[in-house]
């Protein structure tokens, strides 16, 4: 019996999503089978919802749901290929637990610290909310509000955030949890470069000849950069890989060169091979000549702990950046110590290794492309570090150029777009202005049309401080937004928790999901998530990527971007702003901070329209259909204007319509063209004619590069706490797993956090594989199943714990020490003890 | 009998209404365990091995990796799981890679597969045998 057509496609699962298999452009109208049956399925494009590689996907949608996600094989990032993650997407929004009422602590119909979570709704939540700020804005003032934001956030809703806190109520106590992770890559740029993120670009995977890994375990954390390197170290002759970690792990595989070292000896690595360079007088003197100025960093700064702790009130210069200038020749003299038994010595790593690895750099007709993220990030000196290695780069004059380039990776999928570029940050504005500066201030106020004097010039606190400032009772009224931070910051048990239960605080978290985060707070608000909102993320090679809403969300679930522009409403100029201030344009008397902040003329511009794509798909705005207005246009444009008219160069991003179109733009976008190579004269339009290669983010065009010696880390093992402890992630779950810990599939492949420890270390403590162990520190303990054989290999005196599982938060263990510049925590070295549990 | 009926309906309004400003059960990925409780307990739990393939949630999404891979190994010396899954393997039942593995990163044919999908694990995985802690509501588009 031959099968009807109809039957042949009913008897074929997934037949619509088979239909739509040879669908390559984004939202193609894919013809469903002539029966009158609705086979279709829209494709249209979003960033990955994960990390900071920011690989394109197609995201398939059939009756408000998402039935399918695929790589999309027009993004220039990723190429048809997502990691595992990527290809699970489609489940993220699906867990069954979703968060659809807001939920207040209360006892006896009221709010109460001690009460249960009661469902109530968004006017009551807001009511309680409101009551809450201007309690604390009357009687402290606006240091005593603050807010934890995201590099998750889209850019939209970043800028909003920083607007309502910075301008509206006028406090620079909002930070992001990119202060975790990218903090003191932001602050070697500035110290180097003068202009954060990096000049090179994903294209730099192709064309470099030899790979180094410092600290970063691209494998699993950037996999499909990681598919672009093994492409080239496999199909290019001579190409060469070389890894640097504290234990073994999945890019050791692909390594020609494989290095553990002692934790903290990346700073020694680093400097024995510049001594190197200088004394086999390898280095570029003409580059030199034209490109460089020499300095030097001011040492013993501390390890950014509470200033009553003994290893602050050892220190000498606690938290000082100063540098001073010195010659070459200082320069030489200064690293001169670093020599190759010195730093084998140290670091552990065998002599021929390090050589190998320094002729590697020192070889002028090699193109070496430098990778790091979180081993140099996470770091108490990880600012010096970063800039440990910009000086090789430099003193080679291997960068911005095809394949020569020193690239910091980002772990967050918008902490470049968002938390850098926007300057969610307590010190920063947006396209790399500082609220210290009064010229930048002014410029932000005049784009802002807000009166001068609005924005507050004191930085706020930073993100370990909030915790700090929560448990002393400084910060009342705290809202955290887009992550799950008591799971995420150290020190939860001296810290984060005491900080969030203490009674004069009233704390909100918005997240889609109940979380440890959501646990520790008084106030719960369901949120909107990925493409159940339109937004744009920028990723780690300055691509700025755009999405539009595919779905609803959840009913009772609304946007970070929509939650921030009704709270605003709550509150009336005079509530928040000072007399003084209100004098000097009392036409915003009477107003609410919604108008002045957001129906300013720019954020609601452009008129409330329908959404299509190139084939006429219509899609939803929920926030334009309940404001009346773009407000992600109106938002972006307004927030364009720091870079196409602010006063550092060199920020151009592109405009929202065309982002809408591309895959993804890589800024300065000028003339609608993007720029690969930063400072770099033919691909960067900011580089003066003649000029060749121009570091314009200081002014004389020269970058720095800035010794700074080894200091050993603020925590060691000793007798009692007698191993390392280091944390990271896993492949197949986000951060701190409260969506990818949802998906049954994600789950299934690493259900647990496990101990991943050297066999010799469980045999001495007469543990077993597959055991329960205690692992504790000063700070607090978790258990933990032990992993002797699993894909990380630490050495002896070593353990690495992943931190996505909520069942055993080893942030419990870990030290809130930070680098004392970037005030960035060190996730990666504190002193534990294993026993059986 | 009248004022009995009166009193129940009262009473089912009051009930209602107060049901939804009932206080609710939440919980995180911790289940009941406080968050200054102890680590939740857990045992080592066991790979799904060799029964049978994994169905997919749609075409596109890469096959799950139905038995152990412990033993396995894909490095600079060679990859373990093309000897059972490249396309000329001849081991029985074993999925054999699609034909997206055979182009480069330009779309160009190769003989051999494509060194940028040579690390099998980072799209392909394995599965513990466990019990979801959450459900998951996606639903495929089988009928």
């Amino acid at each position: 019996m031959a099968l009807s057509r109809r039957e042949f496609i009913k008897t074929s699962a997934a037949a619509a999503a088979a239909a739509s298999i040879q669908v390559t452009l984004p939202g193609q109208a894919q013809a469903s089978v002539d029966d009158g049956r609705d086979d279709f399925i829209r494709w249209d494009k979003a960033p990955c919802r994960f990390c900071g590689v920011g690989c394109g996907v197609l995201v398939g949608t059939k009756d408000n749901r998402i039935v399918a996600t695929q790589a999309d094989p027009k993004a220039e990032v990723n190429r048809g290929i997502n990691c595992i993650k990527g290809y699970f997407l489609s489940k993220i929004m699906y867990g069954e637990d979703r968060l659809t009422t807001p939920l207040l602590r209360m006892r006896d119909g009221k709010y109460h610290k001690e009460g249960e979570f009661t469902p109530v709704s968004w006017d009551d939540a807001f009511d309680i909310m409101a009551e809450k700020w201007k309690q604390t804005l009357g009687s402290k003032g606006p240091e005593a509000i603050g807010m934890f934001g995201s590099g998750q956030w889209t850019i939209m809703e970043g800028y909003a955030a920083s607007k309502l806190m910075k301008a509206g109520f006028r406090s620079n106590n909002i930070d992001p949890n990119a202060r975790h992770c990218m903090a003191s890559a932001v602050g070697a740029f500035m110290r180097a470069f003068g202009s954060d993120e990096p000049m090179g670009c994903y294209d730099d995977l192709e064309h470099a000849d030899a790979f180094v890994l410092w600290g970063s375990n691209m494998a699993e954390m950037h996999p499909i950069l990681w598919t672009r390197i093994a492409d080239t170290r496999l199909s290019k002759p001579g190409a060469e890989v070389h890894v640097l970690s504290t234990y073994r792990h999945r890019c050791f595989d692909l390594a020609d060169n494989g290095m553990v070292f002692t934790p903290q000896t990346d700073m020694v690595i680093l400097n024995y091979i510049a001594n190197y360079i200088i004394q086999n007088e390898a280095y570029d003197q003409r580059f030199i000549d034209a490109h460089v100025n020499f300095k030097s960093a001011t040492t013993d700064i501390g390890y950014g702990l509470r200033p009553d702790h003994p290893l602050e009130k050892k220190a000498k210069n606690p938290g000082v950046g100063k540098m001073s200038g010195i010659s070459l020749d200082d320069y030489a003299r200064l690293v001169a110590p670093y020599t190759l038994e010195h730093a084998a010595e140290l670091s552990g790593v065998p002599k021929e290794n390090l050589l190998r690895l320094a002729k590697l750099y020192a070889d002028p007709n090699k193109k070496i492309t430098s990778l790091w993220t979180m081993g140099f990030n996470q770091h108490t000196r990880g600012v010096w570090t970063n800039g440990l290695l910009y000086n090789i780069h430099l003193l080679m004059g291997k960068i911005s150029e095809p394949g020569n380039s020193p690239f910091s990776l980002t772990g967050q999928p918008s902490a470049c777009g968002t938390a850098r570029e926007v300057g969610t940050f307590s010190h920063r504005l947006p396209a790399d202005l500082v609220v210290k500066k009064k010229a930048h201030r002014d410029f932000a106020e005049k784009v802002w049309k807000l009166p001068e004097g609005t924005i507050p010039p004191k930085p706020g606190y930073h993100a370990v401080q909030h915790n700090r400032m929560l448990k002393d009772g400084v910060i009342n009224a705290y809202w955290s937004m887009c992550n799950n931070n008591v799971q995420a910051a150290a020190n939860m048990n001296e810290e984060t928790l005491p900080g969030y239960r203490n009674p004069e605080n009233f704390v909100v978290v918005s997240d889609p999901y109940p979380t440890a985060s959501t646990m520790a707070a008084d106030l719960v608000l369901p949120t909107a998530m990925w493409v159940e909102k339109e937004g744009a993320y920028g990723n780690a090679e300055r691509r700025t990527q755009a999405w539009r809403q595919q779905v609803k969300p959840p009913e009772g679930a609304k946007s970070d971007l929509w939650q921030l522009m009704e709270f605003s409403k709550r509150f009336k100029v005079e509530d928040v702003w000072t007399d003084d201030l209100l004098a000097k344009m009392p036409e915003h008397r009477h107003k609410t901070l919604y108008d002045v902040l957001y129906r300013n003329g720019n954020v609601d511009e452009f008129p409330a329209q329908k959404i299509t794509d190139a084939d006429g798909n219509v899609y939803d705005n929920d926030e334009m259909e309940h404001f009346g207005f773009y407000a992600q246009k109106g938002l972006f444009e307004e927030y364009r204007l720091f870079g196409t008219t602010g006063p550092k160069k060199g920020h151009n991003l592109a405009s929202f319509d065309q982002l809408h179109r591309e895959r993804g733009m890589r800024w300065p976008v000028v003339d609608g063209k993007e720029t690969k190579w930063r400072y770099r004269e033919g691909s960067d339009p900011f580089v003066p004619t003649g000029k060749g290669l121009y570091f314009y983010g200081h002014k004389d065009g020269k970058a720095n590069i800035i010794f700074a010696p080894y200091e050993p880390p603020a925590e060691s093992p000793d007798e009692t706490y007698d191993m390392w402890l280091c944390t990271g992630r896993v492949l197949e779950h986000w951060h701190s797993g409260s969506m990818t810990q949802r998906v049954p599939e994600l789950y299934k492949a690493v259900p647990d956090a496990q101990v991943f420890m050297h066999p010799n270390d469980a045999k001495k403590r007469k543990l077993k594989r597959g055991q329960l162990a205690k692992i504790q520190s000063r700070r607090g303990e978790i258990t933990a199943l032990i992993e002797t054989r699993g894909r990380n290999k630490p050495p002896e005196g070593l353990v690495f714990v992943p931190w996505f599982d909520a069942r055993r938060l080893i942030n419990k263990v870990t030290l809130d020490s930070t680098d004392p510049l970037s005030k960035q925590t060190d996730y990666k070295k504190c002193a534990i003890r294993i026993t059986k549990a | 009998m009248k004022n009995t009926l009166w009193f129940l309906s009262l009473l089912l309004l009051i009930v209602s209404s107060t049901a939804w400003s009932a206080p609710t059960q939440v919980h995180s990925l911790r289940g009941d365990a406080a968050l200054d409780a102890p680590s939740v307990p857990t045992t080592e739990k066991a790979w799904r091995d060799g029964e049978g393939k994994i169905q997919r949630n749609y075409i596109q999404q890469p096959p799950l990796i139905p038995h152990s891979t412990e033993d396995l190994t894909v490095d600079l010396d060679g990859n373990s799981c093309l000897m059972c899954h490249n396309w000329d393997s001849e081991m029985p039942g074993a999925t054999k890679v699609g034909v997206s593995h055979f182009l480069s990163r330009d779309d160009k044919a190769l003989a051999r597969i494509s060194p940028r999908r040579y690390f099998c694990t980072q799209c392909h995985v394995p599965q513990k045998i466990a019990k979801p802690l959450i459900g998951n509501r996606f639903t495929p588009l089988a009928e």
